[in-house]
């Protein structure tokens, strides 16, 4: 499958919205995003733990401990208050980005 | 918890969050690599670029640098002790001197708003007077019209004899207006201070002990307050101590309201216009400029001699200025504090580039090391950080011993400036000293590590393919190297004549003919009770008695007494107007004016000064027939084509006439650096206004010391005998300046050509040993050994002479500066250029020479294959 570049700065939100129904350890995140996306987007590592260490640090995002389905000992990420606050805010951004961008392709 | 705690936290909790993290990437690699079955590799690049979201990175890089410098540093035996003492030398000396800078100089008085303190003077600018002291009116004329000042306090030394059924002690006495203290905002440490009360007409004497006599005299006693003493035939007591800080405009032991001091409430001295005995110290109101302030006080002064005319006569020009009290305070002391920390300013860079030129070799040596991090994906600016960090943790480890070399001499230089300023008390290694240190380490580190960082090659492809460097950047980098000899050439070559220019002055000085033989003379000071010895007659009949009891006694050759043995350096200028006889002088025409000695007849045997035409006046010589002994200078100067002798002058325009005797050789009094001061001797029956005994002795002077103690015990045991001294140990004292600033000149100079000669060598070595494969074919090819070690020896040579002309041409604008400091020695001096030059070609032929020898142990058949 061809990897597929993510839009600057969307790799984000895409986590704190697969977060969103329950927390997840970090291959499960990337795997969600895969199979949304009919196996259209990839997520790295190398993008996906500075990510993840980034949202810590803001906030968005807690760890806890928890165990994989191979039986490991793993970091689950959990969405907080200010995390789903943030993912609002993303999303509207993006729509807003989106609409602009439609119009102009459309009209153009 | 903000973003900012968190990233504390994740500091913090570093290595175990490291360890998470790893395990989250293993756990995602194993799970990927059951679904798509394939190893992956490390994890180590994700780990980091990860972990670059926590933002401690750096901290990271910078342990890594310092950890790695340290293992660097201790693996050059050879390097980091030469350098690190090299460093330490001159981080040592700033430290010092910065910390006798800024606790005298910068640091601000200890008192309430010290930059409002001022000090008032009044000068007659016209005839050279420019330290006029206050008169009672005066105080009380600027106190009521001044507009600027706040505050108006007086001040004046005394000394007087303290009897507390003790041994009795001659008190050093500050007697002061009653808010002396409250215009300083200092608080009692015991009891209370003088209030308006206590400074009344008729009030009962009180006193206040400075802490340190409190100390020293009662132990610190704390039921002092409320004790009675017996000063100047009244009762005194006691109501409150000073607290431990320095005492301004001098240390004293006790202190009085003015209307307990003796003089200053005498009917003279409080109408007296033209008593002027104290010192002004002023507060400036809030927000009133120290010129507006000048402006307000010589208004004041230029309206006193409107009014008093004859008190201030137009042709004197009398004014009045303020200056800062802390200014004043170290006047003396600021050029040479200044100069000594330039000095030490120069032996720091001195040092700084001797210790780039050893590091810029260092890294050549490093060229390949450096070339295979670069290699490895270590960035051009990683690199230069690392080079930095290593020079930087030298220089710290430099600035640390400074820091202590520095405290192990401090005593010392407070001893020094103690002789100059009260402030001495005040100088420690404080905080800003400290901090000073830190920054001069940083920046020193910084400075050296410039160097090499900057002109070291740091790309991989030509040091790895060449093994060696190219000859190109092989000669930038001795250019470099030489810049770097030169500079330290010229610059201790600048310390050195310096030194030699400070110690051709102290060697004129020491041979100063001062006018007198100061050999085995033993001076001590009598000051006679003032309220005790009321009149001439009982003086007299005192020190006649004294001079009696010690002329009996064997081994003493000679007796006298005057007012202040020569080079005191408590002598009190007693100055005269005169007129002579048969010289009109208009009303308002300057009088010859002239020092006054007051002196027993034996003065001239006891001190050896010669007679050069007349008489000395002698015991025959009885106040109604009046003679006096004059000076060659004012013979000179008043009678210059005349005989003296048989004239008369008069020192009350011509009530009362002395007849000119003798005149008698020039005595420096005051300092050997001056001119002799022209003196008027006077026979003490006329003025007996003496209080210093000379003894004249046969052996040792101290050992007489017990006979003159029982001689004034025996006619008085109230009278106390103090500042026993030789005339050598006076003499010598009057040098201790000028002794001192020579020997840490010459220290600082020595110092630095030390530094200099090593770097010197250290470069000659570096080259002897990169042209190692040259030598061998010059001598394959028959070259003698000695042609090219001296081959070696011209080429530092030239470097050196280089070097030289620079400092030549620096030392002979730079040392116009000290030229206050000199003393019959001119700037350039030749003489002293001349011997430093070749004391400095001498020491670089040596410094080169022996490393060029070592040419001569190479074998040729060795060096061929060194490379």
């Amino acid at each position: 499958m061809a990897k597929n570049e993510m839009l600057p700065g969307t790799l984000g939100m895409l986590v704190l919205r697969v977060l969103q129904h329950g927390s997840l350890h970090g291959y499960a995140i990337a795997q969600r995003i895969h199979q949304l996306s009919n196996d259209l987007l990839q997520v790295e590592e190398g993008s996906l733990y500075p990510a993840l260490q980034r949202m810590l640090l803001k906030g968005w995002v807690q760890a806890e401990w928890g165990i994989s389905e191979t039986n490991r000992k793993v970091r689950f990420y959990r969405l907080t208050a200010a995390g789903r606050k943030q993912l609002q805010a993303e999303i509207s951004d993006y729509d807003r980005l989106n609409q602009g961008i439609q119009a102009v392709l459309s009209k153009a | 918890m903000g973003e900012f705690f968190r990233r504390i936290y994740y500091l913090l909790n570093r290595r175990r969050l490291e360890r998470e993290l790893a395990n989250d990437i293993e756990v995602h690699r194993e799970m990927m690599g059951q679904e798509y079955r394939k190893d992956f590799g490390n994890t180590l690049r994700v780990r980091e670029q990860a972990r670059e979201a926590w933002g401690w990175s750096w901290l990271d890089h910078f342990a890594q640098d310092v950890r790695y410098g340290l293992r660097i540093l201790r693996k050059n035996p050879a390097f980091t002790p030469v350098a690190m003492l090299a460093l330490g030398l001159g981080i040592g000396a700033n430290t010092a001197l910065f910390s006798l800078v800024y606790g005298v100089l910068l640091k601000p008085l200890p008192y309430a708003q010290g930059h409002q303190l001022v000090v008032i003077r009044q000068a007659f600018a016209k005839t050279g007077a420019d330290d006029v002291l206050f008169s009672v009116k005066e105080i009380e004329d600027y106190r009521a019209q001044s507009k600027s000042l706040a505050e108006l306090e007086e001040y004046h030394g005394m000394s007087f004899i303290l009897l507390d059924g003790q041994e009795p002690d001659e008190v050093r006495t500050g007697v002061v207006s009653a808010h002396f203290f409250d215009l300083l905002g200092i608080k009692p440490y015991l009891g209370r201070f003088f209030a308006d009360t206590d400074d009344k007409p008729g009030a009962d004497a009180v006193l206040v002990l400075s802490y340190p006599y409190w100390q020293q005299r009662y132990g610190g006693d704390p039921s002092i307050v409320g004790r009675r003493f017996r000063m100047n035939d009244k009762v005194h007591t006691v109501i409150g101590v000073l607290p431990p800080i320095p005492q301004y405009p001098r240390e004293n032991d006790v202190y009085m309201p003015t209307v307990a001091c003796p003089f200053r409430s005498s009917e003279m001295m409080i109408n007296g216009r033209e008593q002027h005995m104290m010192r002004a110290f002023g507060r400036l109101k809030p927000g009133v400029s120290l010129n507006s302030g000048n402006a307000d006080i010589a208004g004041i002064a230029a309206r006193l001699q409107r009014s008093y005319p004859a008190y201030y006569p137009a042709d004197q020009g009398f004014t009045a200025s303020m200056d800062g009290l802390q200014n004043q305070l170290t006047e003396r002391v600021r050029p040479m504090l200044w100069m000594l920390l330039a000095t030490a300013g120069l032996v720091l860079l001195i040092a700084c580039a001797n210790v780039a030129n050893l590091a810029l070799a260092r890294t050549m040596r490093r060229e390949q090391e450096l070339a295979l991090r670069a290699a490895v994906g270590a960035s051009r600016g990683r690199l230069v950080r690392q080079l930095l960090t290593e020079s930087t943790l030298l220089s710290l480890a430099g600035g640390a011993l400074g820091l202590l070399l520095a405290w192990g001499c401090l005593s010392l230089l407070v001893r020094f400036v103690a002789g100059f300023t009260t402030r001495a008390a005040e100088v420690s290694i404080s905080t800003p000293v400290l901090l000073f240190t830190l920054v001069v380490s940083l920046l020193t580190g910084l400075a050296f590590g410039a160097v090499p960082a900057f002109f070291q090659r740091l790309d991989v492809v030509h040091s790895l393919k060449e093994g060696s460097s190219t000859a190109s950047s092989r000669s930038s980098r001795h250019t470099v190297r030489n810049a770097l000899v030169m500079a330290q050439v010229a610059l201790s070559f600048m310390l050195l004549i310096g030194a030699g220019l400070m110690m051709r002055s102290f060697i004129r000085l020491q041979s100063v003919d001062a006018g007198y033989d100061a050999e085995n003379v033993l001076t001590a000071h009598v000051p006679l009770s003032f309220t005790k010895y009321k009149d001439d007659k009982s003086v007299i009949n005192f020190f006649d008695r004294v001079l009696q009891k010690l002329e009996g006694t064997p081994g003493i050759r000679a007796v006298a007494a005057n007012n202040g043995a020569p080079l005191t350096p408590h002598g009190q200028p007693s100055r005269t107007a005169f007129v002579i006889e048969g010289r009109a002088f208009a009303p308002n025409e300057a009088r010859p004016e002239s020092d006054e000695m007051y002196a027993t007849p034996d003065i001239f045997r006891t001190l050896g000064i010669p007679l050069i035409s007349g008489r000395f006046f002698t015991r025959q010589d009885t106040p109604d027939k009046p003679v006096v002994v004059i000076s060659q200078s004012l013979a000179h100067h008043y009678f210059p084509h005349q005989d003296p002798l048989n004239k008369r002058i008069s020192g009350d325009d011509g009530k009362h006439w002395v007849t000119i005797v003798g005149v008698a050789g020039d005595v420096k009094q005051y300092g050997l650096e001056q001119e002799p001061v022209e003196t008027v001797y006077v026979p003490f029956v006329l003025s007996p206004m003496v209080g210093t005994l000379l003894v004249k002795t046969a052996g040792n002077p101290m050992n007489y010391l017990k006979q003159v103690r029982d001689a004034v015990y025996s006619v008085d045991p109230e009278e106390p005998v103090t500042d026993v001294k030789t005339l050598d140990e006076l003499r010598g004292d009057s040098m201790a300046a000028t002794r001192l600033t020579s020997l840490l000149l010459a220290m600082f100079a020595g110092l630095a050509l030390a530094i200099a000669a090593t770097g010197l060598s250290g470069v000659t070595a570096l080259l002897v040993s990169q042209r190692t494969r040259e030598i061998g074919i010059r001598m394959a090819l028959g070259a003698q050994r000695t042609a090219v070690s001296r081959m070696f020896v011209v080429q530092a040579m030239k470097v050196i002479l280089f070097g030289l002309v620079i400092g030549i041409a620096g030392a002979a604008l730079g040392s116009r500066l000290i030229a206050t400091l000199l003393f019959s020695t001119p700037p350039t001096d030749p003489l002293t250029f001349v011997a430093v030059a070749l004391l400095f070609v001498v020491v670089a032929l040596l410094a080169s020479y022996i490393p060029a020898r070592r040419v001569s142990k190479v074998s040729p058949l060795i060096a061929l294959r060194s490379e």
